[in-house]
């Protein structure tokens, strides 16, 4: 252990005069291993050899840095701590602004329609019904407006969705009530069973809506 | 148990060379077939006799012969004049202002702000695409019957008489990108840990509307804004309620200081939500930069 030592000790020593210069300039650093290399424990990994001796000057540095200023560094966190004030009365104004997890529940208007004409779902008239159809989360009717751009053409179509029961039932009143309602001699409509929704083609959005709205829906 | 073909296949594999770069071509009629001229060097090519089009010299795109071109005598209309750098304002009407109240997902006894609006998660805009707000349209002005104060970035003359006309109050309101961040969503910016941003002044241009009492600026004066509101109500006819006697007076007069973006919560506080408490920096510099506005 003596020699190992011995040995190390040199290395650093001629190290250290080269720890100032940057690492690009190659030429010293390479002019210092030739000179020491009987000192090294692995003469094939030189290079990485001196870098080693690098690191150890590096940590010692380090080290001797930290415990002059540590008695200095405690000082500094007081005071961090010290330099703030702890207030939990206005947390409230935070609550206040942070969303709410979930859809708030509704509070029962009086009348109906509402100002911005929303209807509540009507129990006694879905009862005389075959089929359903739920409202989504925000307590509005599944029915949407699609609009497909292809090289023949715009085509428009209008989606039920949520339908439970009997969806031909369904399909059938609607198609009666489009027919009726616009004069058309045809109406196109896709009933898709598993995934429980209508297509209507054509621009007939208010049309569906106002004839669910008239069922309970 | 591999047939006999198989193992031939494969033993024909085995001996012979690996795929690499120095021996793979092309598929075969992968490539497309080379064009034949069947005419020969000598015939025109399909472009006709002599003049412009055969020798590919036709006058430019809206060239009308030396007359003047239709597309220097007609005047420029830019209407995308500059998208990219304009500030964009998504809209919301007051038609849909109502349903969000009639289906109690605003509440309407605090003051409405972006914040309020955005946490329904009916409405969204992007900060990267340079949206900077609300902009309340007139849509639904006549069913409109909700009585609050309400902060919006843009709106029109006829929508502030909407929301007067119901005892509200309305104010227009700038925030910078930062804060608008800060506002879109709350919850995030506040797992951030990050000091509560003030809001910079409104940029130059705008600066006129934010100042202007018809258009409720938030730094327009309180007395010209209340004169405003008395010419509004004579110019659409209609009665304007009293403030005074109000049972909500305190809720309809509440503002945010021009720096502040929370209400109750100033700039430079940072708060903790593991904890639910906030921290109030006392640093004498701190607190200057947080309470001047530039």
């Amino acid at each position: 252990m003596a020699t190992l030592s011995a040995t190390l000790l040199r290395t650093c020593s001629q190290c250290r005069s080269l720890l100032p210069k940057p690492f690009n300039s190659a030429t010293p650093v390479f002019h210092a291993f030739y000179k020491s290399k009987k000192c090294f424990l692995r003469n094939n990994h030189t290079l990485s050899k001196i870098s080693l001796c690098r690191l150890l000057c590096a940590k010692q540095q380090l080290i001797s840095r930290h415990q002059s200023t540590s008695s200095s560094e405690g000082q500094d966190v007081d005071d961090l701590l010290k330099d703030f004030e702890i207030s939990h009365e206005e947390f409230r104004f935070v609550e206040q602004v942070l969303p709410s997890p979930t859809v708030p529940d509704l509070i029962e208007p009086s009348e109906f329609p509402t100002p911005s004409g929303w209807f509540p779902p009507n129990e006694s008239l879905q009862a005389q019904q075959k089929y359903f159809v739920r409202r989504t989360k925000n307590h509005m009717l599944p029915v949407y407006c699609q609009m497909k751009n292809t090289w023949y053409g715009t085509t428009h179509y209008v989606s039920i969705k949520k339908i439970e029961g009997d969806i031909w039932a369904l399909e059938a009143d609607l198609r009666e009530h489009v027919l009726k309602t616009t004069g058309q001699k045809k109406v196109n409509t896709q009933v898709h069973e598993v995934g429980r929704f209508i297509r209507v083609r054509g621009q007939h959005r208010d049309l569906i809506a106002k004839f669910l709205l008239e069922r309970g829906m | 148990m591999a047939s006999k073909v198989t193992e031939q296949a494969l033993n024909l594999i085995k001996a012979m060379p690996r795929v690499a770069l120095n021996n793979i071509k092309p598929l075969p009629y992968t490539a497309f077939k080379k064009k034949v001229n069947r005419q020969g060097n000598r015939k025109k090519k399909g472009r006709g006799d002599k003049g412009q089009g055969a020798r590919g010299t036709w006058d430019p795109l809206g060239y009308e012969g030396g007359q003047h071109p239709l597309i220097d005598t007609s005047p420029r209309e830019r209407y995308y004049a500059q998208y990219a750098v304009r500030r964009q304002y998504p809209p919301v009407s007051l038609l849909e202002l109502q349903r969000l109240i009639d289906l109690n997902r605003v509440d309407v006894s605090r003051p409405i702000d972006i914040t309020s609006i955005c946490n329904t998660g009916l409405y969204s805009f992007h900060i990267s695409k340079n949206h900077f707000g609300v902009n309340l349209t007139d849509e639904g002005c006549d069913q409109f019957a909700a009585k609050i104060n309400l902060e919006v970035q843009w709106t029109s003359e006829l929508v502030i008489a909407a929301i007067e006309k119901n005892g509200g109050t309305i104010t227009t309101r700038y925030y910078d990108p930062p804060c608008l961040a800060a506002l879109y969503d709350p919850l995030t910016f506040f797992k951030k840990g990050q000091p509560i941003p003030k809001c910079k002044v409104p940029p130059q241009d705008t600066l006129a509307y934010y100042s202007d009492p018809n258009f409720r600026g938030y730094l327009a004066d309180p007395e010209k804004v209340l004169e405003a509101r008395e010419k509004l109500a004579q110019k659409y006819g209609y009665k304007l309620p009293d403030l005074k006697d109000d049972p909500v007076k305190e809720m309809l007069l509440m503002r945010k200081d021009p720096l502040q973006i929370f209400y109750g919560l100033e700039p430079g506080w940072v708060v903790n939500l593991t904890e639910k408490c906030i921290l109030k920096p006392k640093d004498e510099d701190y607190l200057r930069y947080y309470h001047t506005a530039y």
